[in-house]
């Protein structure tokens, strides 16, 4: 087990864990948040795609600055439960939270990462791509100038990702091009880093690298981070808790067990 | 030759409708809808004859039909083509039959009218030398609401152009972007036709635009490069019409392809 802060617990949820685990506060929690507030908690959800129930009755929540790795067979809703955390998805039942909000009214505090995004311009550069992101939602002109410039550089500087910056996308390999994706998500500063498959596609000392900067992000920076990914090899001794989709059921344990 | 008022308007109209067509050109070929942009020209010519048929003005019929027909390509779901190859093949087919079609009901409206064959080539080619001052303050109008319009939907768009599955999952409608932006393109469109006529929009709409992305430009250099560009072509191909007499629409349309070669042979050229 790592140093990290643990998990919380909603009252009345009993989760296996680890004796060692205990409530913890964290610091630095987002303007509006009382202190201690979970980063992320659900509460009895209910996840649906049509007629189909995804998970039942989910209960977790996680401590900001925690590390957590979400697995789960193909199908079985891990996009879904990406999607429910960005306000993008309702829950059929029960009460999804981010820092206490509504998901819909903190997307600005959630840098979020597609599995097998489409990259409709690839002769364009990671830096472009980037740039083009920042409030990207907000009508007016594309931004531009020296404050966007240092932003994206620090983004890119964070994931390690600076001295691709200037190459066209189409050019880099797929563990390069996670890298600028992942710099992507950090451009807002956000305090939720929710990742759908980072790893897929990138090779052994690729992953290890992305996971090494992942843990880094958590324990220098406070960042809470959610990812999804088939296996628990690429960040064993990383992550502090594993979130397993079975069934219509999602365990929380922790990772070092 | 700026001593004659039809050079004079004609420089203005071709201006104002350069500039447009560079910056929504740019992003209709980032988005790779070229397709669709040169389908909603040849729909504005039905309207165009249409609008004629009924005793309304030809750009006003073109401008209506092609934001109808605008708003139906940006509502057509674009999905997603990597679960869907055949999907792309699919609407290539519809939009060319479209436009086909289209093509043939502005042929029926005209005969219906006994329009002249010089009807049909001022509107298929051009007429840039016969615009008058009504047309000229329409399209002055149209070329602002459509900058307007361009002007608060660039950052979204751009967004949603380079990076759509991020864009979505920060809550951004993508269909009602799309379906905004084709209403901006069918404006542009009509407002180009004024001055290439429906068949060459092209010429003004992508050749720019796909010079300065094949270049890899960064956003804001493309758009203003596409936007001078389509400047230097628009006013470039008056002269030399001038000068030699060959329609303006020829000169526009050789030096837009003649534009795209180059910048084609400088990016494959090794450094």
């Amino acid at each position: 087990m790592s140093e990290t802060a643990p998990p919380r617990f909603l009252p009345g949820f009993s989760p296996r864990l680890s004796p060692r685990l205990s409530i913890e506060l964290s610091p630095g929690s987002p303007p509006g948040s009382s202190p201690g507030t979970p980063a992320l908690s659900f509460v009895d959800v209910t996840l649906a795609q049509g007629a189909r129930i995804l998970l039942e009755g989910a209960c977790f929540s996680l401590p900001e600055g925690s590390l957590t790795v979400l697995t789960g067979a193909n199908g079985h809703g891990k996009t879904t439960l990406f999607r429910t955390i960005l306000g993008l998805h309702a829950p059929r039942k029960g009460e999804v939270r981010i820092f206490g909000r509504m998901p819909d009214t903190m997307r600005g505090a959630i840098g979020y990462l597609p599995q097998d995004r489409r990259l409709p311009a690839p002769q364009m550069t990671g830096r472009t791509l980037i740039a083009s992101s920042w409030n990207g939602t907000r009508p007016g002109l594309p931004g531009w100038g020296r404050r966007i410039r240092q932003r994206v550089d620090g983004a890119l500087s964070r994931a390690g990702a600076l001295h691709l910056a200037d190459r066209p996308l189409g050019q880099l390999s797929g563990g390069e091009r996670q890298r600028v994706f992942l710099a992507g998500a950090l451009l807002q500063s956000p305090r939720l880093l929710v990742l759908d498959e980072p790893l897929s596609g990138v090779d052994v000392q690729g992953q290890a690298e992305i996971v090494a900067l992942l843990h880094d992000l958590c324990r220098r920076s406070g960042v809470t981070i959610l990812l999804s990914c088939h296996g628990l090899d690429a960040v064993r001794g990383r992550a502090d808790y594993r979130l397993a989709i079975a069934g219509q059921t999602l365990e929380l344990s922790d990772a070092a067990l | 030759m700026l001593h004659y008022e039809f050079m004079r308007n004609a420089f203005l109209a071709s201006g104002c409708v350069a500039i447009l067509c560079g910056f929504v050109g740019w992003f209709l070929v980032l988005r790779g809808q070229s397709f669709a942009g040169h389908a909603l020209s040849h729909i504005g010519f039905a309207g165009a004859t249409g609008a004629a048929l009924i005793g309304l003005s030809p750009l006003s019929g073109m401008a209506l039909a092609a934001i109808l027909a605008g708003v139906v390509l940006g509502w057509e779901p674009t999905g997603d083509l990597r679960k869907d190859p055949a999907g792309a093949g699919h609407r290539d087919s519809v939009i060319g039959l479209v436009l086909a079609a289209s093509l043939g009901l502005g042929l029926v409206f005209l005969q219906w009218q006994h329009a002249p064959v010089s009807s049909a080539t001022a509107l298929l080619f051009g007429n840039i030398l016969g615009i008058d001052h009504a047309t000229l303050g329409m399209l002055f109008l149209l070329t602002g609401l459509c900058l307007v319009g361009l002007g608060a939907l660039a950052r979204p768009l751009l967004f949603a152009s380079l990076d759509p599955d991020l864009a979505a999952a920060r809550g951004l409608p993508l269909r009602t972007m799309a379906c905004a932006f084709m209403v901006l393109v069918a404006l542009a469109t009509a407002v180009c036709s004024e001055t290439t006529g429906i068949l060459l929009v092209f010429s003004l709409l992508v050749g720019p635009a796909a010079t300065t992305i094949r270049l890899g430009l960064a956003p804001l250099a493309g758009l203003l490069g596409s936007a001078v560009l389509a400047l230097a072509l628009a006013w470039g191909g008056l002269a030399l019409s001038w000068y030699t007499d060959a329609p303006v629409s020829f000169w526009i349309s050789a030096g837009a392809a003649l534009c795209y070669l180059a910048a084609r042979g400088y990016r494959a050229a090794p450094a």
